[in-house]
């Protein structure tokens, strides 16, 4: 079985954050390190794009390439932090940052996904079947829980183009996941199963310190 | 590349199973049966002792061991030989001395490193990033690629069946400093020894080992099949390179030994050239010494005095002085 944990990061998993609102964010693994995200107001017309950081472990700590050690992307863009290898021997890690205002100021701005807030997103790729039982805490609607059942991949099923998705909306109106169980919507190609080799993301519409465990 | 080390041999520990012949020999040419010369002094020696001699030149274990790389393998390898037997047989005809019923045998002990990624294609799952746009936002997930292993496969033992050796030496003397040396000179022989019988046993442990590590990463097993394949084509294109290389190191170890080394002849025994006769013995009575001038070993059959009715004896190899 998988294990599912948003405070601790796999290669199989990613950790999503929307920056809205400018600044100078510093980031690290597992602390605020020298890592800089420069964020600045998005040009008029311009979409908003994903910067995927691929995070390598080697030598015993965890890498990003030098071309993205001081990162500058727009307000609304969103950066995915991932390690695209499944090598063993990789530890669990978490990614911490923040803009440098003072907590609790209309201008503070803070990410980290070992407490989940509004528009983070954090997704994980089923390598093994079964039936998953899963805990929302941290929120304000206590401990939600949810399930996938997730079955092995017939080979006439074509890996997905796009992700299985729940919402959690758990901040002043609490609601359960949705959908539970985790299934893909009606219609979409090759039914509404979750096979192995699916990914799926759960998003935070509502809600701030969500933390996402399998029990 | 290859790189290794050869071990002198060591205190003998075992003892080698019935022998089976695939030694090519150099034929043996006739010649007129040989007489001593007329010489100021003889030494003979039988075939006996000869035998003897020879035996405790052999009897010892040789080991060696070497590794290498080709391509995405690397092979490490190891052999310890058992060397026994031995029998002389001295031929006048032709001068030669024929040495038979020497019998090699041992073990290989043979590993397989695999570079399983310089094999195997890139495989990622999903075969692209999926993207979906939420609260506005683009967003994709990730596609985590395999990352293929280094793996390494030990194989059992490699049995070196043993192997009959039969060589033939040529007998001479050679003046070395201030003595003389009774050599024997190995004719050259090749040993034919062939490993291929163990090609399917490499191969099938290469397989299950692959198929093992494959199938304990998730996602790809309906591709395991095609990939074990791609594998053992790989390894299909160098194992008799991978067993040649563990052939020559056969050869070499068999090389090392000091009977059969074709550069270094083998000393049956050693003459001081200068021998004393009489010693010193008052003032100005010095000692007498005589010096060697040539040494010729010839191999003679000896002659039964006529009309006793008793075989010839085995012949000898008969060593004449002659001092200056």
């Amino acid at each position: 079985m998988d294990t599912i944990n948003s405070q601790s990061l796999m290669p199989q998993e990613a950790y999503y954050h929307a920056f809205t609102k400018p600044g100078t964010y510093n980031w690290g693994f597992m602390i605020k390190q020298k890592y800089v995200i420069q964020v600045q107001p998005l040009p008029g017309g311009q979409p908003n794009k994903q910067t995927i950081i691929q995070v390598t472990f080697q030598n015993g700590s965890f890498q990003i390439p030098a071309n993205q050690t001081n990162l500058s992307i727009y307000t609304g863009d969103s950066v995915s932090w991932e390690i695209p290898s499944n090598a063993p021997g990789t530890p669990g890690y978490s990614i911490v940052g923040d803009n440098g205002q003072p907590v609790g100021s209309a201008n503070y701005d803070n990410f980290s996904n070992r407490s989940l807030g509004i528009y983070d997103a954090f997704s994980h790729l089923f390598w093994t079947p079964g039936n998953y039982q899963y805990n929302v805490s941290g929120g304000a609607g206590g401990v939600q829980q949810g399930s996938i059942s997730v079955l092995p991949r017939p080979s006439s099923v074509p890996p997905r183009t796009s992700p299985a998705v729940v919402v959690l909306n758990d901040g002043a109106t609490p609601k359960p996941p949705n959908p539970d169980p985790v299934t893909f919507p009606a219609g979409t190609p090759n039914g509404t199963t979750v096979y192995t080799l699916d990914t799926v993301i759960w998003t935070i519409a509502d809600g701030s310190k969500i933390v996402l465990q399998t029990q | 590349m290859t790189s290794g080390k050869i071990q002198k041999p060591r205190p003998h520990v075992g003892k080698a199973a019935n022998p089976f012949a695939n030694v090519q020999v150099p034929k043996v040419v006739p010649a007129t049966p040989a007489i001593a010369p007329a010489s100021d002094a003889t030494v003979a020696l039988s075939q006996d002792a000869l035998t003897l001699l020879v035996q405790q030149a052999l009897d010892k274990p040789i080991s060696g061991q070497n590794s290498g790389s080709w391509g995405p393998f690397v092979a490490g390898y190891s052999l310890n030989l058992n060397v026994s037997g031995g029998a002389i047989t001295l031929v006048d005809l032709g001068q030669q001395i024929r040495l038979d019923s020497v019998v090699v045998s041992g073990i290989i002990n043979l590993s397989i490193g695999i570079n399983l990624g310089a094999i195997l294609p890139n495989i990622c799952v999903p075969p692209s990033r999926a993207c979906i746009t939420l609260f506005g936002h683009q967003i994709c997930t990730p596609q985590v690629c395999i990352s293929w292993p280094t793996i390494s496969v030990p194989l059992p033992p490699i049995l070196v069946p043993p192997i009959g050796l039969s060589v033939n030496f040529q007998v001479a003397a050679q003046q070395d400093g201030s003595n003389w040396d009774v050599i024997l000179k190995v004719f050259p022989f090749s040993i034919l020894i062939d490993l291929t019988p163990t090609v399917n046993t490499v191969i099938d442990a290469v397989e299950a080992a692959v198929r093992n590590t494959l199938g304990q990463i998730p996602g790809i097993g309906s591709l395991i099949d095609d990939l074990v394949d791609g594998v053992l084509n790989a390894l299909q294109a160098v194992i008799d390179t991978i067993l040649g290389a563990v052939e020559d190191l056969l050869k070499q170890l068999i090389d090392l030994i000091d009977l059969f080394s074709p550069t270094v002849p083998f000393r049956i025994t050693q003459i001081p050239a200068t021998q004393k006769i009489l010693p010193a013995g008052a003032p100005g009575d010095a000692e007498v010494d005589l010096t060697i001038s040539s040494i010729t070993p010839v191999i003679v059959t000896p002659t039964p005095p006529p009309p006793l009715p008793i075989p010839a004896p085995p012949p000898e190899l008969v060593i004449s002085v002659n001092f200056a």
